[in-house]
């Protein structure tokens, strides 16, 4: 399972590192730091090292601000996608770490995927939020803009309530 | 317990903030798109994240165990809260080898409900350890947050040494007055025939030898010799140790120890022990069940513990021999103070044998003609000392722990043997 999750990681990894790629008109000072930033997950992975793997999404990350200056106007409609994307890689690699170790019990699989489902929805929504709201402050009307904030402030306090409420002391065991 | 940030929150943290300033900076909202989810992860780690309150229970299956021995430690937590992970690693001490599960071990804790984990051990060595000292790391949802703490519940466990079961000892010099196993040098009441003496007022008339009597027209007497026990002591010197093929030096002399002293006592003997090295140690003869334990956690405490001071048998109190024991030595012949001091104690008139413990066939010399040189000097002074020995009066065999204790104890030269007479 575990070389599942890092074959997946190396995939998500060169996706992200593609957009700076497809959004600038030279493509290979991109390819170059998105390959390096790739090449950094990689051994986070091979290493069983987390270090390495904030130094390959910061690669990933200013090679997509890069791109984006070289973009005359507008919004990047893939933002929430390589938001979210970033998350999942980050969480592959730590998924790749626990399954490291020796043998973890299934329960403690399960428990973390709850986890990311809740991080990975509640993220997603409140990063599709924010870069609407970004799109309203370029564009367009207030009323929009304090709805995309209520909805984002909504998501987070979802997620929140959520894992709260999954990790409450059952009724059978309260002393 | 200690709580720490782990490397995963500190990533998150800094690349959202190096979103957030690359956001502003560039006055691009798409990177603020990518700080979003980061922050979710985080704010949400940390506010399900409780302070942990956890209760943590080691017991092991035994507390004595013998040599190749499998102990099971079991590890109970009950926590106040819910944990998705938590690690466990149990310190395994000097001469236990882990056979399972393999560590640490992550489990998952649901509050209020106690959750067991069973490590097992086998003890590979004799001696007493602690076992108990165990490593707890507790970690929050998305794995942001951890706890560490190390819970000392430490047992001591006596792991005695495996030994040989030993069918012939030797035979004393001379018994001693409580009913044993060994015919006695006095005659008196007993089974084996001794001698025909003239009746004296007080004799038995069951005793009366009709034979001898009807020639001699005189009343005699059978004597029998009574079986009594013997006192045995074993001396074992502790100035050194070193690695053997199998084991160390200090591994033959407490198994063998342990074989003889387990023969002796159940023959009614008694069995005295000193430890002669840089610790002096002794245990007074005695016998028993009571005594065999005294014996087994004797035998465990035994460690060579490197000393420059001179010692001499005086240092033992009085009792520690006692009167015509026999004295049966561990020794690999290196320490002079050891051999000297059984000397003294076999001038005293203690009949005493030496087991060497360091075979010179089994030692390999260095490779190259230095070394070829320097084992043949160590074999000639080995050779010197076995003949101080001898000169001594006192008999050495050897044993490497390749064949039976019996079978070394039986190669020693007939006189030492027969000094006594017939063993039963």
């Amino acid at each position: 399972m575990r070389t599942l999750v890092n074959v997946a990681a190396g995939l998500l990894a060169a996706a992200i590192a593609l957009r700076p790629i497809e959004l600038a008109a030279d493509a290979m000072p991109y390819a170059v730091v998105g390959g390096l930033g790739v090449v950094a997950f990689a051994l986070a992975l091979y290493t069983r090292e987390w270090v390495l793997s904030g130094p390959g999404a910061a690669l990933l990350i200013a090679s997509y601000l890069v791109s984006l200056s070289t973009v005359d106007a507008g919004i990047d409609p893939a933002a929430p996608v390589l938001a979210v994307a970033c998350v999942i890689l980050l969480e592959l690699v730590d998924l790749s770490l626990l399954l490291s170790e020796p043998a973890p019990h299934r329960k403690v699989l399960v428990r973390h995927g709850r986890y990311l489902v809740v991080v990975i929805t509640g993220g997603g929504v409140l990063a599709a939020t924010t870069w609407a709201g970004g799109g309203l402050i370029t564009g367009s009307s207030i009323p929009l803009l304090l709805a995309a904030a209520v909805a984002g402030v909504g998501a987070l306090a979802i997620s929140v309530g959520v894992i709260r409420r999954s990790l409450a002391v059952p009724e059978n065991a309260k002393g | 317990m200690t709580r720490t940030a782990t490397p995963k929150l500190k990533t998150f943290v800094a690349l959202a903030g190096l979103s957030v300033f690359a956001a502003i900076a560039s006055g691009r909202v798409e990177l603020l798109a990518f700080a979003a989810p980061l922050l979710v992860a985080a704010t949400v780690a940390a506010l399900a994240t409780p302070e942990p309150d956890i209760e943590v229970d080691i017991k092991p299956s035994l507390t004595r165990l013998i040599e190749g021995d499998e102990l099971a430690v079991e590890v109970t937590l009950t926590p106040k809260g819910s944990w998705p992970e938590a690690a466990l690693a149990l310190s395994i001490p000097y001469s236990f080898h882990l056979l399972e599960p393999a560590q640490p071990v992550v489990i998952t804790l649901d509050a209020g409900r106690p959750a067991t984990q069973v490590f097992r051990l086998r003890a590979d060595r004799w001696g007493a350890r602690r076992v108990g000292l165990l490593g707890l790391r507790l970690r929050g949802p998305g794995r942001m947050s951890e706890f560490e703490t190390i819970v000392n519940q430490q047992t001591v466990i006596k792991v005695y040494p495996a030994y040989e079961r030993v069918s012939r000892s030797l035979p004393p010099l001379d018994t001693q007055s409580y009913a044993g196993d060994y015919a006695s040098r006095v005659a008196g009441d007993g089974i084996e025939f001794a001698n025909v003496r003239p009746f004296v007022s007080g004799d038995s008339i069951r005793r009366v030898n009709w034979r001898v009597t009807s020639r001699s027209n005189e009343l005699h007497v059978n004597l029998a010799q009574p079986e009594r026990d013997a006192d045995v002591v074993l001396f074992l010197d502790t100035f050194g140790d070193a690695g053997l093929k199998q084991g160390t030096i200090l591994d033959l002399t407490v198994r063998g120890a342990a074989a003889i002293a387990r023969h002796h006592l159940r023959h009614n003997d008694r069995i005295g022990l000193v430890s002669f090295g840089g610790l002096l140690r002794w245990l007074t003869a005695s016998m028993g069940r009571t005594h065999a334990y005294r014996i087994a956690d004797f035998l465990i405490d035994v460690n060579a513990t490197f000393s420059f001071a001179w010692k001499e048998i005086e240092l033992l109190p009085h009792g520690t021999l006692p009167p015509k024991a026999t004295v049966i030595a561990f020794s690999p012949l290196v320490d002079d103070r050891a051999l000297k001091a059984l000397a003294d104690i076999n001038r005293r008139g203690f009949p005493t044998v030496v087991i060497n413990t360091l075979v010179e066939d089994n030692v390999e010399p260095t490779p190259g003609a230095e070394g070829e040189l320097a084992y043949r000097a160590w074999r000639l002074q080995r050779e010197l000392k076995r003949d101080r020995l001898k000169e001594a009066g006192i008999a050495v065999t050897d044993w490497s722990g390749d064949e039976g204790l019996e079978v070394a104890m039986s190669a020693l030269p007939r006189r030492a043997q027969r000094r006594i007479g017939a063993h039963r």
